[in-house]
């Protein structure tokens, strides 16, 4: 009996020994193809994760945080669906979220709301992940102080970049830094009901809440102060000191902080470094991409490796005519006929109310198809317009890019429920095909155009308001008119018909002395209008509005009664006082443990 | 050696002098004849001989104290004491009641009379005799405690869950095939008919000896051993049969869908338009015309551009062009035979089953070789081995879930027709039709998908016994599994809506290995005719590793089969790969000890360690501890004669879960080239590499352990007519693992895995079987198996901490928060619809409240209704599982019937959003239910209308999850019924024949259920494997359903 049990714990201690020995080896298993915080903290592996950070530029953080389309800095939704400028165009069934985003009817759970909410904090996530992982760099003397400051500068400009989105969006956001030892951390809304929504933006924040304007202000300063005005290492896509005044100016101006704007739009006016390129037009194919005007442009990139295509412009993928012609798909962001009748000129001037006229009056839209087959005849309006008309909108019978004249009816789903336009600024030529444009997947029409975050008409525009605000007429009419001046002096880069002649009747001029610019309402409302003819569908108009005030009544009183005549799905739409600000995405609540509170109203 | 294990044995034993020779012959009870290759060995020895091919046998015994054991298969087992006997002729009963039959439980064989545990048994017979695709639907509803749901699908993997949810994380209980372990998508694979038995551990105190992935039971599957009978058999197996799809949804035909889109917009003060239909009032059209296109002259037919399509204003019926009945046959030979020195078995099977969904076959070849060989005296050794080829066909993964065919085909609008004028596809590619793709054409253009998949699985060990009592045992198990060849081909299905511009081609392969070493110490005595002692230790080590790869290329040249190859794309190249690998070291020991069967002791204990956690807690315990006491066999018993035996059984453990991915401990970062590379120098086409964060880690995280205590007896009463198992039992796991959500703010990355929850399950397993035992010609019996479980989520990070899941579109059907049962349907509660204005004056304040629409309860009485107002609405869980078997028999008929369901459950079925709401995919294809709504034609006025007015605008809030939802999903079935006619004996005698059984069956025939929905029996998710597939149980998102199904068939062996 003894022998056995010695047999048989000898025989199990020793079997034991035999594994146990190397089982430490054994059990050590990594993650394969993937890589830890300590090796990343040298020069290359920060450079990667700052390249990381920079990806976020286009909103695409992936399907883990939902459609590409509902996140994208074009803001195509919330800056101009949302607006008098674009409908959602395609027809009622598609995208349903969009109706009532587009009705002002939206609530919390709609979920292009949490998608460009995650999205945005993934950016603002990568930048603080560069930041920390920076001091570690630092603290091993892993990388050289210039180099790293530089590096700062540029992640810290991200993430205030990242947050003024959310900012623009919500108002109401917490600000994330690399030195939150939690991400549970509060946002103050304001107490009680919405407030008036005609108020201008810089009064709206009554009731307590706190918009972290100072954050993204000392974020962006710290990359003023130490980027150059030339981006690092000829990098055109880097942040550069004109990108951080730029944008510091616009932060300023959101706030109604006209005298801050100013020296900031003055050093990048007087730097010498950029300049508006004689065709308006190349800021919006990709040969001009990167052009003399270029402040800030998300890099899109095809034919790249990416076998989708997330590298190009992606958040625009639905956004392209219909069918025949770019893209295949999906006809959303149809302009406004509202926008279209902005483009009506007079004298070369546009239909200003300082001017005795209403661009929107009933009766005088600009003619379009609607309601014809692309079989039946139809002529163009011959009215005079302004030539930035046709690089902007896509109109039956004049020519879509390269791609032949615009069939009307054809390249549209819904003509009723869409109407008769399609956006062009996205678009890409038939000629950049296998370049510049990606080949294969779902819906097509992803090219490398890139989308213009900030661009030197924006700031020259800025400018003039500052100057329109502080009444000084004299340099608001100066800045206007060096925009304008460039479609006026160069008619050779205008839209034309196969013949080479104006493929409409365009007509701009300069603006004179005088009236509009002999008061201050005036002059705003001249460098507003200027402002929404040269940026139309590039993802500003919603703050614009905001920023400008009487937004409720606008909408209500001027826009809607007329476009819901037109466009029937909008009738008994209606922008009430909560609608100023989107809600705090419900998403976001619920997994806040309640340190995030819902916004006003919802 | 045999000198000293003889001296050993002698030691022990009785006086040398008494030993003599008994001999004698088996026969068997039921066929009155010999019976070849019964094992008779002397009790408490190795030392024993087998009955030879006339039943005879001679064996020499100690001494008349000695006690033999007869044990053959099917039969008995039988315990003769000698006493003074010399020729011992016997009967062999055949085997009626489970208690004398052994069980595997893990390393180790045990008689089912010593088990201290909680282990079911699911008969092998009644796999053997129904012909199923897998062991999963074998064992539906089979033993109490046992939670399987099926799908449709063919080829679709095992879904059982045991003793209701221990986690929110992977429930999947192990499965052990002859000693591999294997996941439930390998199970799958198994043929059903190469099963000898299925053990299944359900409490802690017998699957501890699995330690730390025995959390939620195991599953023990052996399969065909040979024959010592010195005799082979042949069998061959048959079944034919047909899947009837039945109970679809009703579309809307074209006229009432027509009706409602104006209904819509009238109702929302819209002047009534629809491109296909007209303005104003609707007139069904001829011929679609395709958006691009601008004739219905069929003579300007052009397929690229003016692709025209008769209007099919009867309305085509998408659900039947998408289901079909469809036929299944499998087909199986097995030869076993071999003789006392080598044993074998072999089988070959053939499974090919069509699915109900066109184009979604699954085939299945099959083949296993089982051996063993008693090479020496003391040396055993033996093999298992089977090979497996799968072939799928058709839109891989894309059976299940929205975007489904079965989704497709209830959106598409009836007025389409399936082909156009020229037979080539139509679809919603004109304006009106919202975007649904044509189902029957990316069904018929997947079918030339592929998906191969090749898997050898199998074992080598040996067997020495050192000495009399003591067994070594080491075996070395392997499961190899390839992608053959997988590849999906798609181009540009212009009918649609929404089509991708060019071809493309997406080929992949993977591979999978894992290995499992094992050596085992087995020593086992009996003392004094009394004390049976029973030692287990052990060492396993196991370590898997897989790997793929994949490209993709678009823009072909021709879409013939042959040029689909990757080389062939001309854009669009892409590639991918990755690999994965874990490891896992274990030390265990058993001790097992009984006087007399009648007081039983276990005591088992496992150490783990894994590769999936971090340095520090890679190792974790799990004892466990059981005892039984088998009062029956007690002196006070005695006299109660209706009892003929019961045990009482106590057991206590701890069982780990450690599924929950391989690198969780590990914070990482790493290249995306879709979402973290960027264009910094402005080139065109050229990214610059960018890292991001993948996976927030977290170093701390340790074993899921789950601490099980169970209470349960066994009853066998009436002559064995009345057979009874019961068990209470209470599984808590504790430091469960939860991928918490993180905050929003965190930015997008797989969230850490916390040690943060805890989850309590209870509930009573009660299994009771009647058989009538009768001599005459009509036997019958009648049973009953039920599963009741109660499960609470008691800790779930914190109180504010909620786990969504049950995703459809943007909306999430299910919540686990504390306090409640893991997958809650969390919603609105509808009260009804408003009837007046003053009803909605009245109430509390609700977005576009109006006479017509939903009213929502306040639920926390704030007087406005918004997302705090969401509560639970409904549970998935079942107050009862139940599965009654029936049988008759007589003469040579046999009569099987089973009935399975589940009672006081809900279901949730995410399709109504698609099919009820007019305004959600505006002019896709609606179903009937939609004519119900509220003042429709003037009907349904009421506050209890089954849906609110039709309007376009209708308020967001009516699509979000609520009470609409939410269904009773209780239902009775007859899942089978088998009539079998066994060929008389004589006839068949003369043509070389043993036996022939002819049959016919039917699957699913009856089913009695309230819900709304295709089928209730909701398969969870399409892959049960995913971690946390269990939030969303119970949510119907238009699965693959199960069907009717009618077979013939027949056994033969000769």
């Amino acid at each position: 009996m003894k022998r056995i049990l010695i047999l048989l714990v000898g025989l199990a201690a020793g079997l034991n020994l035999l594994v146990t020995s190397c089982s430490e080896d054994f059990l050590e298993k990594n993650p394969q193809g993937q890589l830890s915080e300590s090796v990343l903290s040298s020069v290359d592996g920060l450079e990667a994760l700052l390249i990381g950070a920079y990806a976020m530029l286009d909103g695409n953080a992936g399907w883990d945080a939902g459609d590409m389309w509902r996140s994208t800095t074009t803001n195509w939704v919330f800056g101009n669906v949302y607006t008098d400028d674009a409908y959602k165009g395609t027809d009622v069934g598609d995208q349903p979220q969009i109706n009532p985003i587009e009705r002002y009817e939206h609530d919390a759970s709609n979920a292009y709301f949490i998608t460009k909410w995650s999205a945005m904090y993934d950016g603002i996530s990568r930048c603080n992940d560069v930041l920390k992982i920076l001091i570690e760099a630092e603290e091993k003397e892993a990388i050289e102080a210039d180099l790293a400051t530089q590096m700062r500068a540029e992640a810290r400009f991200l993430r205030a970049f990242y947050h003024l989105e959310l900012v623009k969006m919500f108002d109401f956001v917490p600000y994330v830094t690399e030195e939150a030892e939690t991400d549970l951390l509060p946002n103050t809304v304001p107490s009680g009901a919405p407030v008036d929504a005609n108020l201008p933006w810089s009064q709206q924040e009554f009731g307590g809440g706190d918009i972290p304007w100072e954050s993204i202000e000392a974020d962006i300063q710290y990359a003023y102060d130490n980027l150059d005005w030339d981006p690092r290492d000829g990098e055109v896509g880097r942040i550069t000191r004109g990108a951080a005044a730029g944008f510091m100016a616009k932060v300023f101006m959101f706030q109604g902080k006209y005298l801050e704007a100013v020296p900031l739009l003055d050093a990048v006016i007087n730097s010498g470094k950029y300049s508006l390129p004689e065709s308006f037009h190349e800021n919006f194919r990709i040969s001009g991409d990167n052009n003399s005007e270029s402040i800030l442009q998300v890099q899109n990139t095809s034919n790249d490796g990416s076998g989708a295509g997330y590298n190009a412009n992606y958040g625009d993928i639905l956004n392209f005519p219909y069918t025949g012609g770019p893209g295949q798909c999906c006809g959303f962001h149809q302009p406004s006929q509202n926008l279209v009748n902005a483009f009506k000129t007079q004298n070369g001037l546009p239909y200003l109310e300082a001017l005795g006229l209403d661009f929107n009056a009933s009766g005088d839209d600009v003619i379009s198809d609607q309601g014809l087959a692309s079989s039946d005849a139809f002529t163009p309006d011959t009215r005079p317009l302004d030539p930035r008309l046709d690089w902007t909108v896509g109109r039956r019978g004049l020519p879509y890019l390269d791609w032949g004249l615009h069939p009307g009816r054809d390249w549209i789903r819904d003509q009723t429920y869409g109407g008769p336009y399609a956006a062009i600024k996205e678009v890409y030529y038939e000629s950049d095909i296998g370049s510049g444009a990606h080949a294969g997947g779902w819906g097509g029409g992803l090219s490398a155009n890139n989308h213009s975050l900030l661009r030197y008409a924006d700031v020259l525009l800025m400018r003039a308001e500052c100057a329109a605000q502080t009444d000084n007429f004299t340099d608001a009419r100066t800045y206007v008119n060096e925009v304008r001046a460039r479609m006026v002096d160069h008619p050779e880069n205008w839209v034309k018909d196969d013949g080479g002649n104006n493929a409409a009747n365009y007509d701009i001029a300069l603006y004179g002395a005088g009236a509009p610019f002999d008061s201050r309402d005036n002059a705003l409302e001249a460098v507003r209008f200027e402002r929404r003819l040269e940026l139309a569908l590039e993802g500003h108009r919603f703050w614009d509005l905001k920023r400008y005030g009487g937004t409720k009544d606008y909408i209500n009183n001027e826009y809607l009664p007329k476009e819901s005549q037109l466009r029937t799905h909008l009738i008994g739409a209606s922008f009430g006082d909560e609608d100023i600000r989107f809600p705090i995405p419900q998403t976001a609540i619920d997994r806040s443990e309640g340190t995030l509170s819902q916004n006003p109203g919802y | 050696m045999t000198l000293f294990a003889l001296t050993m044995m002698f030691s022990f034993a009785v006086v040398i002098a008494q030993e003599r020779t008994v001999s004698g012959t088996v026969t068997s009870s039921d066929e009155a004849e010999p019976l070849p290759g019964v094992n008779i060995f002397i009790e408490g020895t190795t030392v024993g001989t087998i009955s030879d091919l006339n039943g005879a046998y001679k064996l020499t015994v100690p001494g008349p104290d000695a006690v033999l054991i007869y044990s053959s298969v099917g039969y008995e087992t039988q315990r003769i004491p000698v006493g003074s006997q010399s020729v011992i002729d016997l009967v062999m009963e055949a085997d009626v009641t489970a208690l004398q039959e052994v069980v595997v439980t893990g390393y180790t064989e045990q008689s089912r009379r010593k088990i201290s545990g909680a282990i079911a048994t699911v008969e092998p017979d009644e796999i053997k005799q129904m012909p199923v695709a897998n062991i999963g639907q074998a064992m539906h509803g089979r033993a109490p405690g046992l939670i399987t749901t099926t799908s449709g699908e063919p080829g679709s993997p095992v879904q059982l869950r045991i003793r209701g949810y221990g986690s929110i994380n992977n429930n999947n209980p192990l499965y052990i095939l002859d000693g591999t372990p294997v996941s439930s998508w390998d199970i799958q694979q198994v043929n059903p008919n190469d099963i000898e038995s299925i053990q299944v551990l359900k409490d802690a105190s017998t699957a501890s000896i699995y330690g730390a992935r025995a959390a939620n039971g195991v599953v023990i599957i052996t399969t065909l051993k040979g024959s010592k009978r010195d005799r082979s058999e042949v069998t061959f197996d048959l079944s034919y049969g047909m899947q009837i799809p039945s109970n679809l949804p009703t579309p809307l035909n074209p006229t009432e869908l027509a009706d409602v889109i104006y209904e819509a917009q009238n109702n929302a003060g819209i002047p009534p338009s629809h491109p296909q239909y007209g303005t104003g009032t609707f007139t069904l059209p001829t011929y679609i015309i395709p958006t691009g296109a601008s004739s219905a002259d069929e003579s300007t037919y052009d397929f690229q551009t003016n692709a025209i399509a008769r209007a099919n204003q009867a309305g085509t019926d998408w659900m039947d062009e998408v289901f079909q009945p469809a036929p299944v046959q499998q087909y199986n030979l097995t030869a076993r035979g071999g003789n006392t020195k080598g044993q074998y078995a072999l089988s070959l099977g053939y499974y090919d089953q069509e699915g109900v969904v066109i184009h979604t076959p699954y085939k299945r070849l099959s083949l296993r070789i089982n051996s063993d060989f008693n090479i020496k005296e003391r040396v055993r050794i033996g093999e298992t081995m089977m090979f497996t080829w799968e072939d799928r066909q058709g839109i891989s993964g894309g059976r299940q879930g929205t975007g489904n065919a079965v989704q497709m085909a209830m959106r598409m609008p009836s007025l389409i027709p399936v082909y156009d004028i020229a037979g080539n596809f139509a679809g919603t590619r004109a304006s009106g039709f919202n975007n649904p793709n044509n189902p029957v054409a990316s069904q018929v253009i997947g079918s030339d998908n592929i998906n191969n998949r090749l898997r050898i699985l199998g074992s080598v060990f040996a067997e020495v016994d050192f000495l009399k009592h003591l067994t070594f045992k080491t075996s070395f198990n392997y499961n190899y599994s390839l992608s053959f060849e997988e590849q999906s081909f798609s181009y540009p299905e212009i009918w649609n809506a929404e089509p991708s511009v060019t071809e493309s081609l997406n080929a992949n392969r993977d591979n999978y290995f894992n290995w499992t070493w094992y050596n085992t110490l087995n020593y086992n005595q009996t003392f004094n005719d009394a004390h049976t002692i029973n030692v287990l230790l052990g060492t396993e080590a196991i370590s898997q590793y897989s790997t793929g790869l994949g490209g993709n290329r678009a823009s072909y040249f021709s879409r013939d089969l042959d040029y689909r190859v990757l080389n062939a794309g001309e854009t669009g190249q892409g590639n991918y790969g990755w690999r994965d690998e874990w490891s896992l070291f274990s030390l265990f020991g058993k001790v097992d000890y009984d006087y007399k069967g009648k007081y039983i002791v276990s005591f088992t204990v496992r150490r783990d360690g894994s590769s999936r956690f971090g340095e520090g807690n890679r190792y974790a315990t799990f004892p466990a501890a059981s005892a039984a006491w088998r009062i029956s066999d007690e002196a006070f018993m005695q006299g109660v004669g209706f009892i003929d035996d019961l045990k009482i059984r106590a057991g206590w453990g701890q069982t780990g879960n450690q599924d929950i991915g391989n690198y969780t401990f590990a914070s990482t970062f790493g290249p995306s080239i879709d979402y973290s590379a960027y264009g910094i120098s402005g080139a065109q086409n050229t990214v610059v590499t960018g890292f991001d964060r993948q996976r927030i880690g977290n170093p701390d995280v340790v074993w899921e352990t789950t601490t099980t205590l169970d209470i349960g007896f066994d009853l066998t009463m009436f002559n064995n007519r009345l057979s009874v198992e019961f068990d209470w039992y209470e599984r808590k796991t504790e430091d469960m693992l939860i991928q918490v959500p993180v905050s929003t703010l965190a930015g997008i990355a797989t969230n850490p895995f916390r040690n943060v929850g805890e989850m309590t399950n209870t509930g009573v397993d009660l299994g009771l079987m009647w058989q009538s035992n009768s001599t005459g010609d009509f036997n019958w019996g009648i049973g009953a198996n039920l599963t009741m479980y109660t499960n609470e989520v008691t800790t779930l990070y914190n109180e504010d901490q909620f786990l969504f899941s049950g995703g459809f579109r943007t909306y999430q059907a299910t919540r686990t928060e504390q306090g409640q049962p893991i997958g809650t349907f969390f919603g609105y509660n509808i009260l009804g619809i408003f009837m007046t204005d003053e009803e909605v004056q009245n109430h509390a304040t609700q977005n576009g409240a109006a006479v017509g629409r939903w009213k929502y309860e306040d639920v926390n009485g704030d007087g406005t209704i918004n997302a705090d107002d969401r509560k639970i609405i409904g549970s998935p869980h079942p107050d009862l599982i139940f599965g009654i078997p029936v049988n008759f028999s007589w003469r040579n008929f046999d009569l099987n019937l089973f009935f399975n369901g589940t009672v006081g459950n809900e279901l949730f079925n995410t399709t109504y959003y698609f099919n009820h709401f007019v305004q959600i995919f505006q002019n896709s294809g609606k179903t009937s239910e939609v004519l119900q709504s509220w003042g429709y034609n003037g009907q349904n006025q009421t506050a209890d209308a089954y849906l609110p007015q039709i309007n376009q605008n209708a308020p967001d809030i009516e699509v979000n999850p609520s009470t609409h939802y939410v269904e009773d999903g209780s239902y009775l079935r007859l899942q089978q019924l088998t009539l079998a006619y066994n060929i008389p004996r004589s006839a068949l005698e003369k043509v070389g024949i043993d036996r022939l059984r002819v049959f016919f069956q039917g699957m699913n025939l009856l089913t009695f259920t309230g819900y709304g929905g295709i089928d209730p029996e909701i398969s969870t998710v399409a892959n049960p494997n995913e971690s946390g597939s269990d939030l969303a149980v119970g949510v119907d998102v238009a699965q693959y359903p199960v069907v009717k199904t009618v077979q013939l068939g027949l056994n033969l062996t000769f």
